[in-house]
């Protein structure tokens, strides 16, 4: 009798420690003190913690697949002399910032960019615009439910122009009773970010001043994402630099700044689709 | 639900103890049963659930987590502090050294020579809600992530994380340092590619900033092969090879 009384204990005993072992292994240990916990095991109080498991994600992302006009490309070369592969991988330097807002209500404004940060004039101090040499940031990823995907009200798609641009503007020279044309240097626009304009259209819908971006080729919303979907920004076009022709000693890009459809499409053409997969 | 059985139980049954704990387990079985079933039996077409909700529970619906389907690490951020946050993730890979001709290039017993690069990114989260957290997935597939950490050097008096900034291009706020949250090793087992690593910052008294900083991992292969939404991860890397131009 005292046998099978001294064996109950035990397994009673035992019945509690497993209980224990239960409860730690159900509530990871959050329920001791972790200063407790760190006494008798130092760190060892935050080894059990657990998260939930996520309901899934959409990935965001920025697929650059712009390219860098031939003229440029051979202008700025003379300088960098890249190579052959280096060439092929060159991208116009492309950033913007979208907004995901979550069906909670809650947003968060990311600032995607990608392209070349080392395909710019070596005269010009690159170090002095940090934004060049930020690192890529080409996809993020949201937890779900996601509402919308849209650019931030009140900001532009931006590409980088790597030259500096000088705009020159036609005087008249009269010397004695003759009178002569000539371009004369009067603004110049280092390299910087540049953003992207909507071509300006009448009210028909006709297109009155090219500049960047085709009315039909702007990044349109993405609205009620499936939850696990992929959404990609695909960057489409060419950046491109005007050279004004007919000015004796210059070979740089230029432009003459009376001209509103060259000063308008500076820094190229682009479009831009959102595919959802 | 169970709290309105028990509300509702018939007046002549209230105070027979024995009765309203029946009801009450009958409630609870019958909710479980519901759970369950609505969780294991395919509630990703079902209206009844958000199949986020399911997929927290069960899974099953869509991934989350890149591997072994997709050569990516997914990095996510958490922030459970109640403020607006920046975490700075960083990352080492080994890159491959190119020629001029843009071949690999080998040393004397023919391997090939690679550089450690390293590179950050600014990741930004709201106070509140699901914009509380952000993640990034950075391709593993053929220049392998050997680090991850927070902080732009990974050492531990970099700022981690900014506290109260403005967000996207706005003010930083201050910075807490990454203290003893020590990077993640490729070599040293802590990560492998497919896995999914979280940074969870948190409210710590006694810490610089009052700001606790975590990190957890959730290996790729411990989650189910076949989803019934989207493939997310899979979608994407076979996205961005289509996307690839001649020349690459």
């Amino acid at each position: 009798m005292a046998i099978h009384r001294k064996l109950t204990t035990v397994a009673r005993r035992d019945a509690v420690y497993l209980g224990c072992a239960v409860a730690l292994a159900a509530a990871g240990c959050s329920a001791f003190n972790p200063a407790f916990l760190n006494l008798i095991a130092p760190g060892g109080g935050d080894a059990f913690i657990t998260l939930p498991n996520p309901p899934g994600f959409v990935v965001l992302a920025l697929v650059n697949n712009a390219q860098v006009d031939e003229s440029l490309v051979n202008y700025l070369n003379q300088r960098l002399n890249l190579t052959g592969p280096q060439l092929a991988e060159l991208r116009p330097r492309v950033r913007m910032r979208l907004r995901i807002t979550y069906s909670d209500g809650t947003f968060q404004t990311v600032e995607v960019i990608d392209g070349s940060g080392n395909f710019v004039d070596p005269n010009f101090n690159a170090q002095s615009l940090p934004d060049l040499n930020q690192n890529d940031l080409t996809n993020v990823v949201a937890r779900c439910d996601v509402a919308s995907i849209a650019l931030e009200p009140g900001t532009n798609i931006e590409v980088f122009v790597p030259v500096p641009l000088i705009g020159f503007q036609l005087v008249e020279i009269t010397t004695g009773t003759v009178v002569t044309s000539e371009f004369r240097p009067r603004t110049q626009i280092l390299p910087q970010f540049r953003a992207l304009q909507i071509d300006d259209v009448d009210a028909d819908g006709n297109t009155v001043l090219r500049r960047n971006i085709d009315v039909r080729d702007v990044l349109s919303p993405t609205t009620n994402v499936v939850c696990g979907s992929v959404v990609a920004v695909v960057v489409d076009g060419v950046l491109s630099v005007p050279f004004l022709r007919g000015v004796p000693d210059n070979d740089a890009p230029s432009f003459d700044q009376d001209d509103a459809a060259t000063v308008a499409s500076i820094g190229g053409r682009f479009e831009f689709r959102v595919s959802v997969q | 639900m169970i709290k309105t059985v028990v509300r509702d139980a018939p007046s002549d049954l209230r105070g027979d103890s024995r009765t309203v704990r029946s009801g009450l387990k009958t409630a609870f079985m019958v909710s479980a049963c519901v759970f369950v079933a609505a969780a294991v039996g395919g509630c990703g077409n079902a209206t009844v659930f958000n199949p986020a909700f399911v997929n927290t529970v069960s899974g099953g619906i869509v991934p989350v987590t890149p591997g072994p389907g997709a050569n990516f690490i997914l990095v996510r951020v958490l922030n459970s502090t109640n403020q607006v946050l920046e975490f700075i993730v960083t990352i080492e890979r080994e890159v491959l050294v190119l020629d001029a001709d843009g071949n690999a290039q080998r040393d004397q017993d023919g391997n090939f020579i690679t550089n450690t690069k390293r590179g950050s990114v600014r990741l930004n989260t709201g106070g509140t809600g699901n914009a509380t957290e952000l993640g990034i997935l950075f391709p593993c597939d053929v220049s392998p992530v050997t680090k991850v950490g927070l902080g732009e050097n990974l050492l531990p008096t970099d700022a981690a994380v900014f506290v109260g900034g403005g967000g996207a291009g706005g003010a930083t706020g201050f910075g807490v340092p990454a203290g003893d949250l020590n990077p993640l090793d490729l070599f040293a087992g802590n990560f492998n590619c497919g896995d999914t690593i979280v940074f969870r910052a948190f409210v710590q008294t006694g810490k610089a900033g009052g700001i606790g900083l975590q990190s957890f991992l959730l290996p790729g292969f411990e989650q189910p092969s076949v989803f019934s939404g989207p493939d997310t991860f899979v979608n994407y890397e076979r996205f961005l090879q289509t996307q690839l131009r001649e020349n690459e």
